[in-house]
């Protein structure tokens, strides 16, 4: 009996401890990420943008940010639109076609990011993932850790390819 | 129990108390510019441990940062830090690993794979820990499934499922090298080289080499000290929805044994020799967005031996899987076939039932298998499948072994908010026989004439002899599990289990028998032997009743902390006259393990590690044996600092056992063998990456 309410008390005190709120390590990565992501827009030009573009941003697989489907952010720097439509699963190629920006989460494996990139190909769509071997498998822009800090790598060989126009600024930020 | 649950009660509340006042301010990145935005300071994402909200069973990751911080050079030092799972070291080359009770040496309840190759031997059923001898640095991850996973991996996953997953060869086009020494690690070293080898064509290459030094034994001349060196390579080749991975390894090993030691063998210490080569070639296609298959062909060849005995066993494996998604469903199915062709020359060592003229045994498995993820409406998973598996065993015309099998499973999920997952699942698995148990003699120990346990004039030898009616040891288990992303720093995973095991392993011991004479003891001829037999039945049954409760957190960018218990009740009853084999079959029944990562600068970081088991003795049974079982309940305390130099450069100090407890983890399984002691070890070690 003694030992039963031991565990018990166990069981609660690890039960309340982990109910504490605490500003999580992991949301500071992905709120990061999102931001960077939000300043890509303005680094990026896209063939049909016009002057008040929609950019249409997809997230493929387990959505890590804090945004949800059908949201519409107003950037308050230069009133650019982002719509953001999720996936859980790797959709059909062709809706994929119709993002303008796409973020792979990591559930998404390397074979499927291969599968996408080749339907994707010579379409302006900045992929964007941090898969390590990323833009080896054609992605255009992989979210790399250096020195404890978050950077990013542009596949410039591939981005010439693309109808992308990429301001100089931010090819001279890409590691 | 209080006194031992006290302190680890008190340093949580220290920890709680710590993380409130080191709790972040809430940032908002959203008006930063991208110059800005590299300015800030982040933790790894690979200090995340996997995304497992969505996985149906008790599961558990190892991820790369833990390997690295744990500086272990086996593998099986990785697993002690999982949550359930009973790592106990018996020698300095051996380890018996269980998953909810029946810790062994050989692991039998246990399904070990690495990249989807099964390590599970069908001689004496389990893995040999030593020969898994992996370029740690390679491994992107473990999952430790824990419970029944037979409709995917098959029978034998009976206890739980190691699944070893190496990296792409994409995450590692560099050069990478270590350099670890202490008191019991002579040296440790490994080197790989990675690089692109042609159009979406990547490779990697390691060669590694270890020389362990023996552990400390109670009686004097027993050594177990080892050598192991390996070689081996992965490559990958993607082309928009084809890859193809190649990978292979060649070990060598030169191995002293004391775990598995028969009485006629007549040494404390048997020097092996170890040659492990294997292929792996896999090619998937993923069809379109939702339909994939896969073709994987493996083939092994694991030879192990030395003057008293020698195993060669050539594996060859081949598997068709296919998933596809439709509406509400996702359907994965597959076929398969397993073959290994044994040739096992017992020496003095072992006696095959029938002689030792025929050496070679086939054991080939045929399977099957379909399973469907139904979403049945938001947030409401149902999980059913099954798999078939035809087992053949085969020594000649007369002495074989046939099994069918179904492997049902039934598991589903809700969940009950965004970060909140209720689960239960249902699932029925079962044991294989190996062939040892259907085929072999394993002298036990032998009493010489006149001797105080022996007054007789006539030598007297215990065997353990092959019994072909031992059939398959069955499971049905039944779990609940709750798992939360309390919040974003916070995870909680609780599970309650209840196993009912049927037909489980016992031994009924024969009437002794004078060799010579054929009669009876104690009519025996003068200079005769007296032999009792013991075979495996399957006379037992056991309820196993346990709790599994895991806390991780990263309290904040400096701190991460995880503290798991579990419990297990065991109740095993054996049909007279059988008796149990309570060092193959019990395990501790608390268990308490603390895990703490802190950064004590950008450069220096401290790991943690303390697990507490409880001791184990003959009350867990019901029946007590007529030999009785005891081992001790410890403390393990590991602690390594870790200094970070420069970009890819790491320096680590560690000790192993720093309480210095004596003592064994472990009982040896067989009376001639011996366990390894315990003592404090420290090492320092290099990782070079660049």
């Amino acid at each position: 009996m003694k030992r039963i309410a031991q565990t018990i008390l166990l069981a609660g005190f690890v039960l309340g401890l982990a109910s504490f709120p605490s500003r999580g390590v992991e949301s500071q990565m992905r709120a990061l990420q999102w931001a960077y992501m939000m300043n890509f827009i303005h680094y990026v030009s896209w063939p049909d943008s016009g002057i008040d573009p929609v950019v249409k941003v997809c997230i493929v697989g387990s959505n890590p940010f804090d945004v949800n489907d059908g949201d519409v952010k107003l950037n308050e720097k230069n009133g650019t639109i982002t719509v953001t439509l999720l996936y859980d699963v790797l959709p059909e190629i062709s809706l994929l076609k119709t993002c303008d920006l796409i973020y792979f989460a990591s559930d998404i494996s390397l074979a499927q990011l291969s599968f996408v990139f080749s339907g994707l190909s010579d379409l302006p769509v900045l992929t964007i993932g941090e898969h390590r071997g990323f833009n080896k498998l054609g992605g255009l822009l992989q979210f790399i850790e250096r020195n404890k800090k978050l950077g990013f790598r542009l596949n410039k060989t591939l981005l010439s390819m693309r109808q992308l126009k990429v301001h100089p600024s931010l090819m001279r930020l890409s590691d | 129990m209080k006194a031992k649950l006290t302190p680890a009660l008190t340093l949580g509340t220290l920890m709680w108390i710590s993380a409130g006042g080191a709790a972040h301010a809430e940032e908002n990145f959203d008006n930063l510019d991208l110059m800005d935005l590299m300015k800030v300071e982040v933790v790894s994402s690979s200090k995340f441990k996997q995304e497992l909200s969505d996985v149906t069973a008790s599961a558990y990751v190892i991820t790369e940062e833990d390997i690295r911080d744990s500086g272990a050079s086996n593998l099986p030092e990785l697993l002690t830090m999982v949550p359930g799972l009973s790592v106990s070291e018996s020698s300095a080359n051996s380890w018996a690993v269980g998953i909810r009770g029946f810790n062994s040496i050989l692991s039998n309840k246990v399904l070990v794979m690495i990249d989807g190759r099964s390590l599970f031997s069908p001689l004496f059923s389990g893995v040999f820990w030593e020969q898994v001898d992996l370029y740690l640095p390679d491994i992107e991850r473990i999952e430790v499934i824990r419970g029944v996973g037979s409709t995917v991996w098959g029978a034998n996953a009976v206890g739980g499922i190691i699944n070893i997953i190496t990296k792409s060869t994409l995450d590692n086009e560099s050069t990478q090298f270590y350099l670890k020494a202490g008191d019991t690690v002579n040296y440790d070293a490994g080197l790989r080289f990675g690089a692109q080898i042609g159009d979406n064509s990547y490779a990697r290459f390691y060669a590694k080499s270890k020389d362990i030094d023996s552990h400390p034994y109670v009686a004097a001349g027993i050594y177990d000290d080892w050598r192991s060196h390996a070689v081996g390579g992965k490559w990958e080749w993607f082309s928009g929805p084809d890859s193809v991975v190649v990978s292979g390894d060649w070990i060598e090993q030169d191995t002293v044994e004391t775990s598995l030691i028969t009485s006629r063998m007549n040494t404390p210490n048997v020097a092996l020799e170890n040659r492990i080569r294997n292929l792996s070639l896999q090619w998937q296609r993923q069809l379109a967005n939702d339909k994939a298959f896969t073709v994987a062909a493996q083939s092994q060849q694991s030879i192990r031996g030395g003057s008293q005995y020698r195993i060669d066993d050539t594996m060859v494996n081949v598997e068709l899987d296919a998933s596809m998604r439709f509406e509400d469903h996702s359907v994965g199915f597959g076929v398969g076939f397993r073959g290994h062709e044994i040739d096992f020359m017992p020496g003095n060592a072992f006696y095959f039932v029938g002689g030792n003229d025929q050496t070679v045994t086939d054991a080939d498995i045929y399977s099957a298998y379909i399973q469907d993820q139904w979403q049945m409406f938001e947030g409401h998973y149902l999980q059913i499948g099954t798999k078939f598996e035809a087992h053949r065993h085969q020594r000649s015309d007369l002495l074989k072994y046939d099994a069918d099998l179904w492997l049902p499973t039934i598991r589903y999920r809700m969940e009950l908010s965004e970060r909140s997952r209720l689960w239960a699942a249902l699932s029925r698995s079962a044991r294989i026989p190996s062939i040892s148990e259907h085929f072999i003699k394993i002298p036990i120990y032998t009493l010489p004439a006149f001797s105080p346990a022996n007054p007789s004039p006539w030598e007297y030898e215990v065997l353990s002899v092959g019994n072909e009616r031992f059939n398959k040891e069955k499971v049905r288990s039944f779990e609940l599990g709750f798992r939360s992303h309390i919040n974003n720093a916070n995870r909680v995973d609780v599970v309650w289990f209840h196993n009912q095991y049927d037909d489980i392993r016992t031994f009924a011991l024969h009437p002794a028998m004078c060799q010579q004479s054929g009669q009876p003891f104690p009519l025996c001829f003068e200079n005769d032997t007296v032999v009792q037999d013991y075979t495996f039945e399957n006379g037992g049954q056991m309820q196993a009743n346990g709790l599994e409760m895991s806390w991780q957190s990263r309290i904040n960018a400096e701190l991460g902390l995880s503290l798991s218990y579990s419990y297990l009740n065991q109740l095993i009853d054996a049909r007279p006259p059988n008796e149990f084999e309570e060092a193959m079959s019990l395990a501790p029944r608390h268990q308490l393990a603390l895990q703490l990562d802190w950064q004590l600068s950008p450069e220096l970081n401290l790991h943690l590690q303390h697990k507490y088991m409880a001791g184990i003795d003959d009350s867990q049974a019901i029946q007590v044996t007529s030999n009785p079982y005891f081992l001790d309940h410890y403390h393990m305390l590991d602690v390594n600092v870790s200094y970070d130099f420069a970009q890819g450069y790491r320096f680590m100090l560690g000790v192993d056992n720093l309480l210095d407890e004596k003592g064994n983890q472990w009982a040896p399984e067989f009376p001639s063998a011996h366990a390894g002691l315990l003592e404090r070890r420290v090492f320092i070690s290099m990782d070079v990456s660049y």
